[in-house]
């Protein structure tokens, strides 16, 4: 067992911290972070100031008056939820047809592996637009065309693996003794393949928390007045002279939430690796 | 040779595909093209006299057909919105990219593997893991997020700190309207291009040297390295024709995939600039939800990731003899 080094470790307190002040932050805070109130007395107010009202306000206020704090952490649980969503939906289902094609040689693979390079060639961010733009825009929307567009470098790296440990020894011991199919993918097969796979599942997350930020910021992700960090930011683009807060309090959040997922999954990659090589 | 045929026929099915799928895509979304055009309360024989007009009414694989036959001729249809043959939009708007991508992927490359391959030399070094920090913050840092840092930056806070006006850098499009004297022009558009550039440019250099790093340390444990410095070669001529050389092929293939990333990252900088480009064209259409551009827009960025795979896919051989195919 290699020791996590120090990087490893802050990144993860931080995620920690993160997802506990997102749940559970909005319920200490006061305030609602959609309900507006008297907007020419409360907009705009700079970081650490205290309102008419007396509430104090860590990160300001927004063009409505709303809390950028409170706003903020409730973002945070919808583009948190969207990012692991849309990274561990794309993560199962890169599995699941990855090692379908690793297993079942002929055309179930060639068909899937085919699908795999179609979807590859086109630009991630191009295709979600494309998608995003045919259909409704929404949270829905948005996670299920994260998994539809991210399954493909997973699935390649499970039919590499799968379709090594086919030819294994105990995979073949276990068809000589009568196992069903299904139960040797499931006892013998997918258990020794699943580490690549979950350690891009990770990588993958940072990646989908980026996008859904993207595409909110343009307006086909999350629908405002629901708040995500990419709509926080548009919503700050407008005030970017006047109050630099807005839009910098989200995309720090972004920032930091990414490369601590990057940080962890980086090194989780390297320990995979290390443990193949062994 | 045959090899060579091969991998053109290949590419050439995967555009295909790629044409295949987006037709399914357009299809398979609600609403059409007629519905998009006309006001809701349009009757219904309107409605069906604009579909026969557009060929909607057609049989889908007719429909499918006469779409895969038009692009064979290079014909991409008419945008919904501006009357105009897709063609030509994406033919303004091209070359504005790619003048964007050229030079940002150029700077990508070349600061990418100068940072990397600096950090490999002195891994677990204090620098490599601040370089390694910097990397991965810029890397998590959403483009268009950095981009109104830059527009910031160059309009409040250079007026903040009272930079004259002439010195300050232009926050958006790609050029001044009342410049139009030839001599100016270029330079115009370089200073123009300055910010965009940057945002490309730090976000894929960061990137490159992620990778360059690993790949770079990977190569010097290997042993060539150690057979060379056994043999007496010196550290620097080891370093570059044992460690760096062999690390190279992969480097190559890794830029190769980065070009999708350039192109996602120039989306949202042309956007944030007003960078009248590719991106620039896809996300009106977008807003507008003008579907033959946007097709238009995609099957081209498609082909331009099939042919630089292709290329990647002839090059690396050249580069690594061992991974080409015996023919």
């Amino acid at each position: 067992m290699m020791r996590a080094p120090l990087r490893v470790m802050i990144a993860t307190g931080v995620l920690i911290i993160l997802v506990l002040a997102c749940a559970f932050g909005p319920t200490l805070l006061h305030g609602d972070p959609h309900s507006i109130g008297d907007v020419l007395a409360l907009r705009f107010r700079s970081p650490m100031s205290v309102d008419s009202t007396g509430s104090f306000h860590l990160f300001g206020t927004d063009a409505f008056g709303r809390d950028v704090l409170s706003r903020l952490l409730v973002a945070g649980r919808l583009s948190l939820l969207v990012g692991v969503a849309g990274a561990a939906m794309s993560g199962a289902l890169g599995t699941l047809l990855g090692a379908l094609a690793g297993w079942r040689a002929g055309w179930i693979d060639t068909t899937i592996t085919a699908a795999a390079d179609t979807l590859q060639a086109i630009p991630r961010l191009v295709l979600l637009l494309a998608c995003a733009a045919l259909w409704h825009p929404g949270v829905q929307t948005l996670v299920t065309v994260l998994a539809l567009t991210g399954w493909m470098g997973i699935a390649r790296l499970v039919r590499t693996e799968v379709s090594g440990l086919a030819r294994r020894d105990f995979v073949e011991s276990a068809r000589a003794l009568g196992s069903t199919q299904t139960r040797t993918l499931r006892r013998h097969v997918i258990p020794n393949a699943i580490a690549p796979a979950l350690v891009a599942t990770t990588l993958g997350i940072g990646n989908a928390i980026l996008l859904e930020s993207g595409l909110s910021f343009l307006g086909l992700g999350v629908q405002p007045p629901a708040p995500s960090w990419g709509n926080m930011i548009a919503g700050g683009r407008e005030y970017l002279v006047t109050a630099p807060w807005i839009a910098l309090a989200p995309g720090l959040a972004v920032v930091i939430t990414v490369t601590a997922a990057t940080l962890i999954g980086d090194w989780l990659q390297l320990r995979a690796a290390g443990r193949t090589t062994d | 040779m045959a090899h060579l045929l091969r991998r053109f026929g290949i590419a050439l099915g995967l555009l295909w595909l790629v044409c295949t799928l987006t037709f399914a895509l357009v299809h398979s979304a609600p609403g059409d093209a007629a519905l998009l055009l006309l006001p809701p309360e349009a009757d219904a024989a309107t409605l069906e006299r604009l579909r026969a007009e557009l060929g909607l009414d057609a049989p889908l694989l007719r429909q499918y057909a006469r779409w895969i036959l038009n692009i064979a001729r290079g014909d991409l249809g008419t945008s919904l919105t501006t009357g105009l043959p897709v063609s030509a939009s994406i033919g303004v708007a091209l070359p504005v990219s790619l003048w964007l991508g050229a030079a940002s992927l150029t700077l990508t490359v070349v600061f990418g593997l100068l940072v990397g391959s600096a950090q490999a030399k002195r891994a677990g070094s204090v620098a490599d893991t601040w370089l390694t920090m910097l990397s991965t913050t810029l890397y998590a840092a959403p483009t268009f997020w950095l981009s109104l840092a830059c527009v910031a930056a160059v309009t409040v806070g250079a007026a903040e700190l009272g930079i004259p006006p002439a010195w300050r850098l232009p926050a958006f499009g790609l050029r001044d309207p009342g410049v139009l004297d030839l001599g100016a022009a270029p330079m115009d558009v370089l200073r123009h291009s300055i910010l965009p550039v940057f945002v490309l440019a730090a976000t894929g250099a960061a990137g490159v040297a992620r990778y360059a790093r690993s790949a770079i340390i990977e190569a010097s444990r290997g042993d060539s390295r150690r057979t060379a410095v056994a043999k007496g070669v010196s550290r620097r001529r080891a370093w570059r024709s044992h460690v760096v050389r062999v690390a190279l092929p992969s480097i190559v293939a890794l830029v190769a995939l980065s070009v999708p990333g350039i192109v996602a990252g120039s989306v949202f900088v042309e956007g944030v600039f007003a960078w009248p480009g590719m991106g620039k064209l896809l996300l009106s259409a977008v807003a507008q939800r003008d579907h033959p551009v946007i097709l238009g827009v995609t099957l081209l960025y498609a082909a331009a990731v099939i042919v630089t795979n292709l290329l990647t896919d002839l090059l690396v051989p050249l580069l690594d003899p061992r991974r080409a195919i015996s023919t």
